[in-house]
Formats: C-alpha cells, structure tokens, sequence
C-alpha cells in the first residue's frame, strides 16, 4: 500500500466517523434505559417502595424492576434469579393478584382480599405458581410467623419449574391496614435455598414497617 | 421438560384432545387390523433415528420430577391395554406425568404417557379404554413414522418460516407460525386420526366395553370447554376447526364414533367397569382434583366435579366444589362454598381438610363456636397435618 492510499484511507475513515457515532448514539441512548442490577449493602434498608424496611446481614443485589410481576414487589438475588430469590411484596392493596393477569386469561390468578384467612394466603400461593404452569407443587408446612411486628403465616413448600431443577421456597404474609405484605425466599433445593434460608429467617424477624 | 420436548409432548398427545374435519355423521370402518406384533423392533434408518430420539425423551420422562410414582395404576393402565389388545404387551412402558391437561400418548419404541389431568376427567375404566385403545391405535398402525417422515419434509419450511417472521419482526404472526407448523409436524393426520378412533372403538367392543364410552369422552372435553368458555365470558371455540388443524373436530368426531358405537353395541353385553377404576384411581383422587382446582379456571373445574358427581356425590368432591368457589371468591362464592364443605363433612368419605375448611367459613361467617369445632375436628382427625401449626393458633385466638 502506498503513502498516498494510506492518507486516503485514513481520510475515508475520518469522514465516515459522525456517522458510525451517529448509528451508535441509539444504541447508547438505549443503554442507558436498561435498568441494570444495583448493589445492596449490610445494612437497613427500605424495600418495596419504602413499604417497609429490613436488616440484610449480607450483600445482596437487587434485580431490576422488569423481573417484579407487579409495581408492588421487589427482587432480590445473591446467585442470579434461576438459583436464588428473595421477593418483598409490600402493601398490595385488595383486588390485586401476586402475579400478573390478562383478562384473557382462563386461569384466574386469585386476588387478595384483606379478609383472607391463612388457608386462603396458603391457597394463593400455591395458585400463583400453579397458573404460571407449575404442575408439581408441595405445601410443606403451614405456620405462624412474627413479621411486622404481628403474627403472619409462613408458608414452605417445594415446586418443579418447568425448566430446572427442583426449588424450595418460603413465602411469608401478612394483612397490615388492608394491604397484603410479604416476603418469599426461592431456591434450587440442592444447596441454594438453604444457604439462603437462615438469612430469610432473620429479615423476616427484623423487618420493620416505617414509623 | 425442555420447550422441544414439551411441545413434542403436546403434540403428540394432541390427539387425546384434538379434532378431523368432515361434514355428517359416519360409521367408522373399524375393519382395520394391527401392522405390528409383539417385540415389533425397528426396521430401516428413519425408524431407528425416531427411536433413538425417543430413548432420549423417555430418559428424561423417567427421571421427572413430574413422574407421578404409581406402580399400581401403572400395573392397571397395562392391564386395559392388554385386555383391549387382547394379548400381554411386554414391550409398554407407562409414566404418569403431573399435567393438568387432558392428554395421553403412546410412542412407538412402546412408552406410554397419561397425564393426571387425563385421569382427573374419566369416569370409568372403559372411558380410559377409549382413549388408551385410540393411542393404541397410532401405535400398531404405525402411523409415528409416516408422521416422522413428513416432519423431516417440514424442518425445511420450518426454516424458512422462522427466517422469514425474523425479518418481518412480528412476533404474533412468527408464533402462528410456528404452532401450526410443530402440530403438523407433531401430531397425526387427520386420517390417522380418524383411523385410530376407529381402531380404538373396535378393540374396545372387542374387549366387552362399552363403545358409546368414546363419544362420552369427547362429549365431556367439548362440554367442559363451552363451561369455562361461559365462565370467562368467551366464546366456545373449536381450535381443531381452524385450516391448520389436522385433527378432526372434536363435536364431529364424537357423533362419528356415537354412530358407531350404536352399531358394534348390537346385540353385545358391555360394561364400564367403573368399580376398577375408582378403586385404582381413589387414593390419588385428592391430588388430582388440587391439581386442577388450583388453576383455578372455575368453569371447568365446576364442570369436571359435577360430572364425576353423575355417578354420586362424594365427600371429596362436595370438598373440591367447596374449593372451586373459595378460590373464585366472587360474589356470592363464600356462602356456596360455606355450604359444600357443610355438606362434604356429613359424608363418610370427606377428606379432614373438608373440615379444616368448614371450619374457617363457619369463622368467617361469624359462627365461632362452630368454626372451632370444625377445627378442631380437623386436628382430631388429622394432628400431623401439614398446616396443623397455623391452625392451632387460630384455635388460641
């Protein structure tokens, strides 16, 4: 290649640079739109819209919002969601469902009702997954649990994904002021869930909801 | 189950909920025979690829977690096909899979699949005949590999339709696509289904069951259709009806075979055997109807019980229309549901949760020294249970 090609190269590059800037100027535009994961550290912190607050004694990173069903919940991961989450659902009001719904669908996700018993917050549960096509599902046990400075219903139990390996999960409720307040821990079984689950346990006690 | 082998699956057992397409009423030529005897093993190239595939599937079948452990119903299922084959069937393997849906399949390298939402909806042992005798159908008429042959013709327009939806970008239109393409490629003709229906039929009244159980079958998928179509404020459809489909439609092929039936029934003493059925099937009944009272598609899970309940009221089905109702929560629903588990608790057979439930409606409708009874009959009646925790401290407050 000659001196002379070489410059005319350079030159033909130079001038078609505000285009390729131009093609990327989307591309970045766009980039900066996506929600990415945010670090949350050890310590207080308000979750579900300032709904109420809990005490991780661990790192967590918190998923971006498009990983939520519903405005009303947060998600939390240590190991990436397809091994571990940690959901917090705070003030659902009545009327809504913890998954979301289209008015086609036949399947009817059921709706919380500030007069639900703690048969009806097991039932939703499980309904919730069976819905989303879950086909096998295992209440395991069915108790009370202090959250929020009350007595809630802690709910765990085992589910098939329908890609994966088996999950555990422990989804604990409560009815505060006609709202629904919850938090739920999922798992794969082999490890993930019980590595998770005494750090559950101890955001479940220390939650808090805002004075 | 990854998406393939699910949609696999689907369509292949599409045929035990799926529909052909001709104008009136027919006697099916039931004169067909079998194509294949025992220890049939696979012949040229093609067949050993399809079976290869399928070893492959079934691996993956055998160690689901969604593999329903049943050695006796597996034992009993075996025990209707060789009744309706009318020899020993040592090459059938049999999985019961948790799936809500109504669907079986049997594959041609002799693995068979029912779903628990197939078992859910029969009545009788000689509706289970129906549609086992239908799959037994494709099965020793070969009609896999026929199929099997023209999917490979297809996997090159399945190319050329998934290029041509990328480009195009619309994303609904690339998905119709696609569904159309994957029930054609796997699932039967409709000729062959039509064939098998007819096979079915004659192996049933071979068999002494009765044949107008077939056009039952479809009677009841259609019916429950139209129930949860109502329900939501739908339309009934007939997805079988579509250009697509290669499935006949469903209401046609159940007047084909109830005209049929009225013919091979001449002069013959058929039974439904639903004794059998019910004794192999009443332990796993609770979970099957959680299974799909859970979805909670209230029409069709209203219509399922209420025709279980043709042949009589029981304690757990009095229960799952209790639940059907609480999970609705409509209006109205509290106080239906409040008067089946009422009801259930008064029938030998109610399971204890009926009176778990009784308990917290009777709480809910202000009743409390009747709802802590209910309660704590619960727990007399069932003090391991699962959510015994729960319920005593309800009991303390």
């Amino acid at each position: 290649m000659t001196k002379g090609m070489k410059t005319m190269n350079m030159r033909k590059r130079i001038a078609s640079l505000p285009l390729t800037l131009l093609a990327l100027l989307p591309l970045t535009y766009m980039a900066g739109c996506v929600e990415g994961y945010t670090l949350v550290d050890a310590k207080q912190t308000p979750v579900a819209t300032n709904a109420y607050n809990v005490q991780p004694s661990t790192a967590w990173n918190r998923m971006p919002k498009y990983f939520s069903p519903t405005k009303f919940e947060e998600t939390w991961t240590h190991n990436g969601p397809l091994l571990d989450s940690l959901a917090f659902i705070g003030g659902l009001p009545e009327g809504q469902a913890l998954i979301k719904q289209t008015k086609k669908d036949e399947k009817r996700a059921p709706l919380f009702r500030a007069d639900m018993t703690p048969q009806d917050l097991a039932s939703m549960v499980e309904a919730s997954y069976r819905i989303q096509g879950i086909t096998v599902f295992n209440t395991e046990s069915v108790d009370p649990v202090d959250f929020l400075g009350g007595k809630g219903v802690r709910v765990r139990y085992n589910y098939a994904p329908t890609d994966g390996m088996t999950k555990k999960g422990s989804a604990v409720l409560r009815v505060v002021d006609k709202k629904l307040y919850a938090m739920k821990l999922e798992g794969v079984s082999s490890h993930y869930y019980d590595s998770a689950v005494s750090e559950f346990d101890l955001l479940v006690s220390t939650a808090t909801l805002p004075k | 189950m990854s998406g393939s082998r699910r949609q696999f699956l689907a369509g292949a057992g599409v045929c035990a909920c799926c529909l052909p397409a001709f104008a009136s009423a027919k006697v099916l030529d039931t004169g067909i025979e079998a194509v294949i005897g025992p220890g049939y093993e696979p012949i040229d190239q093609d067949e050993r690829g399809m079976w290869q595939s399928l070893e492959r599937l079934e691996e993956a079948i055998r160690t689901s977690p969604k593999r329903l452990d049943a050695p006796k119903f597996d034992a009993y299922t075996r025990g209707v096909v060789e009744r309706l084959v009318q020899r020993p069937v040592p090459d059938l393997r049999i999985y019961v899979i948790h799936d809500a849906a109504f669907n079986a399949a049997m594959f041609p390298n002799g693995m068979m699949v029912v779903n628990t939402g197939l078992a859910v909806r029969i009545r009788n042992e000689a509706q289970f005949a129906a549609v086992l005798g239908h799959e037994a159908g494709h099965y020793f008429r070969r009609h896999q590999i026929t199929q099997y042959r023209s999917v490979r013709r297809k996997a090159a327009a399945s190319a050329f339709f998934g290029t041509l939806t990328a480009i195009a970008g619309v994303g609904l239109a690339g998905s119709m696509v696609d569904v159309a393409l994957l029930s054609s490629m796997y699932s039967f003709s409709r000729t062959q289904e039509t064939e098998a229906d007819a096979f079915g039929i004659k192996l049933m009244a071979r068999a002494n069951y009765s044949p107008s159980a077939a056009s039952e079958v479809w009677k009841q998928v259609i019916e429950e259709r139209k129930a949860s179509a109502k329900l939501n404020d739908k339309k009934y459809k007939d997805a079988s009806k579509s250009a697509f489909s290669t499935h006949p439609a469903t209401d046609e092929r159940m007047v084909d075979l109830k005209e049929t039936a009225a013919k091979l029934a001449e002069g013959g003493n058929f039974s439904d055997h639903r004794d059998e059925w019910v004794a192999i099937t009443q332990e796993h009944m609770p979970k099957l109807l959680e299974e799909q009272i859970n979805l909670n598609d209230a029409g069709a899970s209203l219509y399922i019980i209420e025709n279980l309940a043709q042949d009589g009221w029981t304690g757990l089905l009095r229960y799952g229309e209790g639940e059907i109702y609480r999970l609705r929560a409509g209006e109205g629903d509290a106080d239906k549901a409040a008067a089946a588990y009422a009801t259930a608790i008064t029938l030998p057979d109610a399971p204890s949760e009926a009176w778990r439930a009784n308990g917290y409606a009777l709480l809910k409708a202000g009743k409390t020294e009747e709802g802590r009874a209910s309660l704590n009959k619960y727990l007399e009646l069932n003090p391991g249970a699962k959510d015994a925790g729960m319920v005593r401290y309800t009991l303390t407050q």
